[in-house]
């Protein structure tokens, strides 16, 4: 049975948010949602890199162990799915979760904060595939359509990988090994001068 | 007197008591923890799943599609077919 993952080859993300774009088009995710966003590591810093950031459907989810409710549940193909019906809006998965994939959709009275919203690997929910009800609590159902998740379809430089976890590893071990891996890529010291920054950290005269 | 009025309470009581269960409030009342109690998902074919290891293939590169493709992803057929959309939509 596959286990369904996301992977951002940091190396290609040119932080174009086309992913993000996809994403809330798919679904019609509304104002204040993002199911999926991209964030910049080392800002303005030699080596800084972008990563489209969502639900990552992990095997062993957090979300799920401290969900008072038990509204969360895994597909047999490793998404991890949840129920709006079950869902009271508490918000302890938001803070569980070490990517910040849930999102909430309104501010009400009393802190309110309305049923959580998360990225379903556009595999919608519980509901009936591809039914009206499915659409309007979690968007598209691409999955039972044979499709993979829009974000990593439309990316143009097929920095964001999704799909079979043992495909997923395959196809991101051959592009490592075609190009070597960070700072061991032909070209990385010269590029980012890092001899000369070890030497000027170590001071005139230091043995390399 | 107030024997009549207090089961005349009791069963008002145990009446509307009743109307209390899980089918009527639409969701789970009684919890037991660790367990989704919510309704179950549909479980994808295996037709499905070839479809989806095929689009997996239009995530690699040159090199690498050359080395693990046989041939052009085909779309969805039979049961994975795609549904409620245009046909032949790529995307």
């Amino acid at each position: 049975m596959a286990r369904m993952k996301f992977l951002c080859d940091a190396e290609r993300c040119i932080h174009c948010s086309g992913c993000v774009t996809a994403c809330k088009n798919e679904h019609e995710v509304p104002w204040g949602i993002n199911r999926r966003r991209v964030v910049t590591l080392n800002d303005g810093k030699p080596g800084q890199r972008s990563l489209s950031v969502a639900c990552m459907h992990c095997s062993d989810a957090p979300c799920m162990a401290v969900c008072p409710v038990d509204c969360f549940y895994q597909t047999g193909d490793g998404i991890v799915l949840h129920n709006k019906d079950l869902c009271i809006g508490c918000g302890y998965c938001f803070y569980a979760c070490p990517f910040g994939a849930p999102q909430y959709p309104s501010t009400g009275n009393f802190g309110g904060r309305g049923k959580m919203d998360k990225c379903t690997f556009c595999a919608g929910g519980p509901e009936a595939d591809h039914s009206k009800a499915e659409l309007e609590k979690y968007g598209r159902n691409r999955i039972a359509e044979g499709k993979l998740p829009l974000c990593a379809e439309m990316c143009a430089t097929k920095a964001l990988l999704a799909g079979d976890g043992d495909m997923v590893s395959t196809i991101y071990r051959e592009r490592v090994m075609a190009r070597g891996f960070g700072s061991g890529a032909a070209g990385w010291g010269h590029a980012y001068r890092e001899q000369e920054r070890t030497r000027e950290r170590k001071g005139p005269g230091a043995k390399e | 007197m107030s024997s009549r009025r207090t089961t005349i309470t009791v069963t008002l009581g145990l009446v509307l008591l009743a109307g209390c269960n899980a089918e009527e409030r639409g969701h789970a009342i009684k919890l037991d923890k660790g367990v989704y109690a919510g309704a179950s998902d549909s479980v994808l074919s295996d037709a499905t799943r070839l479809a989806l290891n095929q689009r997996m293939i239009w995530q690699t590169d040159g090199p690498a599609r050359v080395a693990t493709a046989t041939g052009p992803a085909a779309m969805p057929s039979g049961t994975a077919a795609v549904t409620g959309r245009m046909a032949g939509q790529n995307y």
